[in-house]
């Protein structure tokens, strides 16, 4: 269960840090979040303002399908709370990766013109099934730790 | 070295991408992940391993790639910046300014934060170099890839392995 809230929090705070602008506004409290995570999320994505979504004047600091890899694997983790995820078929997980791939190819080749939703919603399901991989991996990696150390 | 070969050509290759404006904008935040798990491929590849991957040793793999590609996308980020005296820092300098302006500290400390900026900008429009720029880039990306690349590499072995055992029960 520590590992699972540990997850949950993380991610949270990651997608915090995503709508950094917008708390600045909220309280200054925040101007220091903003300062620091420019640069960080600079080295995670391309921040092309096209693809960034924006909100009342506001904008995301990673773009529409990093936003939806986030948002995905937050959902997940928050249903990791209640009921432990289990390691989804592969093929799950290669079905989520063609629809964002599909997507990517397609926009750069003009098939059509870049959508944000498409793009956001394409990066919710890869997130989710990304973030069983990830939760299953740490805890069978503790799970092996202790058992070595055990041993 | 050897034993991060694998981890040292993607990484490599990671960092390449992470520059190049035209790759950046293909892969986004998937390129060190991405690189994580061929890494692992290759490093099977070269050691002609065929079973089962073990978690940490992904998980190696994965973190030396995102490490390697930490340092060399810095090295061309800086490299970029040397050669052109331009920068993301550079062209969104007034909005820094103002930024800082809003932040609620005392007035000194904001004195010195806009000295601070002053001095790198300068240093970067005259001489292409900043030793503080050049530090908060490599801290910066040393952070940040090596966290995704160490998820990469913990997502990557449980794929390749999902697929051992996919195969192991078709044999």
């Amino acid at each position: 269960m520590l590992l699972r809230s540990t997850l949950f929090i993380l991610i949270f705070l990651w997608l915090a840090g995503v709508f950094s602008e917008l708390l600045l506004h909220v309280s200054n409290v925040f101007s220091f979040l903003r300062f620091f995570t420019g640069g960080f999320y600079s080295a995670v994505c391309h921040q092309n303002p096209s693809k960034v979504i924006e909100y009342g004047g506001f904008s995301t600091l990673v773009c529409a399908r990093c936003l939806g890899i986030y948002f995905g694997a937050l959902s997940a983790a928050l249903l990791n709370l209640f009921r432990k995820i289990n390691l989804p078929d592969v093929k799950l997980f290669y079905f989520a990766s063609l629809i964002m791939f599909t997507d990517v190819v397609f926009v750069k080749f003009s098939v059509y013109s870049y959508n944000k939703n498409i793009a956001f919603l394409s990066g919710i399901f890869w997130g989710m099934i990304l973030f069983a991989y990830i939760s299953v991996g740490l805890s069978t990696l503790i799970h092996d730790l202790r058992t070595v150390q055990e041993k | 070295m050897k034993k991060y070969l694998s981890s040292f050509v993607c990484g490599f290759g990671a960092g390449v991408m992470q520059i190049v404006p035209v790759a950046k904008s293909f892969s986004c935040c998937l390129i060190i992940p991405a690189a994580a798990y061929l890494s692992i491929l290759l490093d099977r590849k070269s050691t002609g391993s065929t079973g089962r991957i073990i978690l940490s040793r992904g998980l190696m793999l994965g973190l030396f790639t995102g490490l390697y590609a930490a340092l060399f996308g810095s090295i061309f980020e800086l490299l970029i910046t040397f050669i052109t005296k331009t920068n993301d820092i550079v062209s969104a300098f007034p909005e820094l300014h103002s930024m800082i302006s809003s932040f609620p500290i005392s007035e000194e400390l904001r004195e010195q934060i806009h000295m601070m900026l002053n001095n790198v900008y300068d240093d970067i429009k005259n001489y292409g170099f900043s030793w503080l720029y050049s530090f908060s880039v490599i801290l910066n990306n040393l952070a940040v890839n090596s966290i995704f690349g160490s998820l990469g590499g913990l997502v990557g072995v449980q794929i390749i392995n999902a697929r051992i055992n996919k195969s192991g029960r078709h044999n």
